[in-house]
């Protein structure tokens, strides 16, 4: 490949990615300034789909396209020769479910949960399920509260995987975060050691 | 400052910064590849470069380079011209690449527990 020598690119860490789920305003972004070494970044992404929406087949009419913006952070692990991108969507979720390289090589998901609002972050679960990408939850506690368990937060987003972690947190908190990507990382590797271990 | 986010008002036009080549570069990139500059200030091939392409190289200086997704959000640009203008640099042999991690070391356990014990110290 032009431009790509593989021996002076041994010594740059690899990026990995993860996602940042949950409905608008459960506090994505924060949770990413909360750990990220820079301040959170904002990128765009013009997607284009047939027909979103749109009964007119005419032609030019029947493609749309929409703007997709990403908050993203970034924390360096040189020991593990990685860089960590932490990428939560602003809003307009529903878009980034269409948007493949965004999900191409991820490592797993954060899928935020404001229990107050529950039902925004249904859909971010059942995409991450469907699509087999490991993910944690993680229940924001506005105000340092919490009225609810993390066996009743799980039991009413009906996760599928009953082993799937759940875990408060204060967005906000740098410790926190960490716990639940920490928490993440035990979620993938207990699958890759189950993936392995399998005749 | 290299970490400072470099936004205009405008948007540089993707032909403007390409050169006025459309056709579509050799390298193909994604947005979590990281590139490094393979030619920095004081050097001849650099030095004659635009204005707009000594930009994105101070962006992802050696030793660490960037993400591609970086690169493009501090250039207030979108993704889809960001990669092909990054590409046809690489085209140049202005940048060297690393694609992310996949496949068989994406489920190495020991490059996970490494990720893992590195993450529990920050």
């Amino acid at each position: 490949m032009p431009g790509y020598d593989p021996a002076a690119a041994r010594q740059e860490p690899a990026p990995v990615k993860i996602l940042v789920a949950g409905g608008f305003g459960v506090g994505k972004t924060t949770l990413v300034e909360a750990v990220s070494e820079i301040e959170p970044l904002r990128t765009e992404e013009r997607l284009t789909a047939a027909g979103i929406g749109v009964d007119d087949l005419d032609g030019i009419e029947a493609k749309t396209a929409t703007t997709v913006a990403m908050d993203f952070g970034r924390i360096t692990l040189a020991d593990a020769g990685v860089v960590l991108y932490l990428f939560g969507t602003p809003g307009q979720e529903r878009f980034w479910f269409m948007w493949d390289d965004l999900l191409h090589g991820a490592l797993g998901a954060v899928v935020l949960v404001d229990t107050r609002r529950l039902e925004r972050s249904f859909p971010a679960v059942d995409f991450f399920e469907n699509r087999g990408l490991p993910f944690v939850v993680g229940a924001n506690c506005f105000h340092g509260e919490q009225p609810y368990t993390a066996d009743e937060i799980r039991a009413a987003l009906r996760l599928r995987d009953p082993g799937t972690p759940v875990l408060m947190l204060d967005a906000r908190a740098r410790t926190d975060v960490r716990d639940v990507l920490l928490s993440l990382l035990d979620t993938v590797i207990d699958r890759t050691r189950a993936a392995t271990a399998a005749p | 400052m290299a970490d400072e986010p470099r936004r205009s008002g405008r948007r540089p036009r993707l032909y403007a910064l390409t050169d006025g080549r459309t056709a579509a570069p050799r390298t193909v990139l994604t947005m979590d590849t990281t590139i490094t500059a393979a030619v920095g200030e004081g050097d001849d091939a650099h030095d004659g470069l635009p204005t707009e392409w000594q930009h994105v190289l101070a962006l992802c200086p050696p030793p660490d380079g960037r993400a591609v997704a970086e690169v493009a959000a501090r250039m207030g640009m979108r993704l889809t011209p960001m990669t092909l203008l990054l590409g046809e640099l690489a085209d140049r042999g202005l940048l060297r690449h690393r694609p992310p991690l996949e496949g068989a070391e994406t489920i190495d356990v020991h490059l996970l527990m490494r990720i893992r014990d590195n993450l529990a110290r920050i």
